[in-house]
């Protein structure tokens, strides 16, 4: 009897130890899905990159792996990628996104990273970054690098709601 | 029935903290193997610090360490004399990588024979490649942790393209008719052509033994390339010349008192230097033969 009562004992230690264990994973598994509380914003969006100067392909980016390639410049909008490029980009080139996916009402977030050849430490790189809506800018910014190291930086800014949209000239 | 479940649990926790273990040929290899393992990886070198790859003879000791590896990893190019790495691992079942895979080698003539120059690590872009190859393989081996070493290797990665940056900078000090680089054997090629040293000899090592200490074809030395060495010195006007920590300096303080030159101060060539050392990482090692080559050639020699 005592032995029942035991084996039962641990049954339920080991039976209540697997559902927290179970309840965790499931946890971790929805805390590491994306926010999507915001909704995406309308809007004839567009965004203008202006190469100031010459971009190569990294020879120091990571190759391997499904996805990865020497990137001459990467553009992400809130997490997600709108732009990668692997060819040689000479200076003066305008790149243009239009529609910019992922575009929210409320706070968003601009990644960029590109490859200035290496040979040119010494003289500054720099890129600027415009977002458009309809042909008002409402967001302008230049990233700089030392000659040769990566130009790479983060732009965060707000954008309004539908309402907010509407009252705008 | 307590005492067998604490024996499964005890087996299970040495099961997750069990480490891979990479075994590597050189000290370079080793550090980059480090910087992409992280704590999932015990990182073991053949080779002890200051040790010559091009002579080493693998002893007993080595044969089991490779028969403990998970995982093997080789320069490749024949940096390793004779195949010693690659021997020690026939018949194991090993897995060896070749970490200079997908490096684009430079081809030097020596006594009319063709010869890969295997010292590409001495261009960080190709230690790119390397640590490439060691996140490809390494991701092989533990699928599990595969982001984790994608993501030490891209920041190491970035680690080496701003050690890139800042040697040509410190480069740039050195009037470009002074960057004369004499050494006691040809490992510089690849740094050579990246920074632009030796122009009037393609942008290749100046040394009085090829490109390798032991006695493969195109290595050793010659009476004809210490002349020409030693002619060099004195025509081109270097300023210094280098002794290496892994080769007997013997012979380049020979050449420098026959050529009228001092000796600049000794570089990390083969191998990386002991730990506790400046030299001990693959970007210290770096970082202290671009100090000692520009300040001794930019003429302000470290006292």
């Amino acid at each position: 009897m005592r032995i029942i009562f035991a084996l039962a004992i641990w049954a339920i230690v080991l039976s209540g130890l697997f559902l927290y264990m179970e309840a965790r994973s499931n946890r971790s598994s929805t805390d590491s899905a994306p926010a999507t509380g915001k909704l995406e914003t309308a809007g004839p969006y567009a965004l203008e990159i202006t190469i100031l100067t010459t971009l190569q392909p990294d020879p120091f980016a990571l190759t391997t792996g499904s996805g990865n390639q020497a990137e001459s410049i990467h553009v992400r909008v809130n997490g997600r990628s709108v732009l990668s490029r692997t060819e040689r980009i000479e200076a003066g080139t305008a790149l243009r996104i239009e529609p910019v996916p992922g575009l929210l009402s409320g706070v968003n977030e601009i990644y960029l990273g590109a490859s200035p050849p290496l040979d040119e430490h010494g003289r500054p790189a720099a890129i600027r970054l415009r977002l458009f809506n309809g042909l008002v800018p409402v967001v302008d910014e230049t990233l700089w690098s030392d000659g040769g190291s990566k130009i790479s930086g983060t732009i965060s800014f707000s954008l309004p709601g539908i309402e907010g949209l509407r009252d705008m000239p | 029935m307590l005492l067998g479940l604490m024996l499964l649990c005890a087996d299970a926790v040495a099961e997750t903290s069990r480490k891979f273990v990479a075994v590597c040929s050189t000290t370079q290899i080793a550090d980059f193997a480090r910087q992409v393992g992280g704590d999932r990886w015990e990182v073991k070198s053949i080779l002890a610090p200051g040790a010559d790859p091009h002579t080493y003879m693998p002893t007993p000791g080595d044969e089991r360490m490779v028969m403990g590896a998970d995982l093997c990893l080789q320069n490749g190019l024949h940096l390793e004399g004779n195949n010693w790495m690659a021997r020690l691992v026939e018949g194991t079942g090993k897995p060896l990588v070749v970490c200079t895979e997908g490096v684009p080698p430079l081809q030097v003539d020596y006594a009319g024979e063709k010869i890969l120059d295997p010292h590409a690590w001495f261009s960080p872009m190709n230690a790119a490649i390397y640590v490439n190859n060691i996140v490809r393989a390494f991701s092989e081996v533990d699928r599990e942790a595969v982001a984790n070493y994608q993501a030490r290797g891209r920041l190491y990665l970035q680690q080496l393209r701003a050690l890139d940056g800042w040697i040509r900078e410190q480069v740039s000090q050195i009037p470009p008719s002074s960057r004369i680089l004499v050494t006691s054997h040809d490992a510089f090629n690849y740094f050579c052509r990246e920074y632009g040293f030796n122009p009037e000899q393609g942008y290749l090592s100046l040394a009085p033994v090829g490109w390798s200490t032991g006695s493969e074809v195109g290595a050793g030395m010659t009476p004809r390339r210490r002349a020409e060495v030693i002619n060099s010195v004195r025509s081109f006007g270097a300023r210094a010349i280098f002794v290496e920590t892994s080769v007997n300096p013997k012979l380049i303080r020979e050449i420098a008192r026959e050529a009228g030159v001092g000796v600049g101060g000794e570089l990390y060539s083969d191998s990386m230097g002991k730990a506790g050392s400046a030299g001990e990482t693959y970007i210290g090692m770096m970082r202290e033969n671009v100090i000692t080559i520009v300040t001794a050639l930019k003429g302000e020699k470290e006292q």
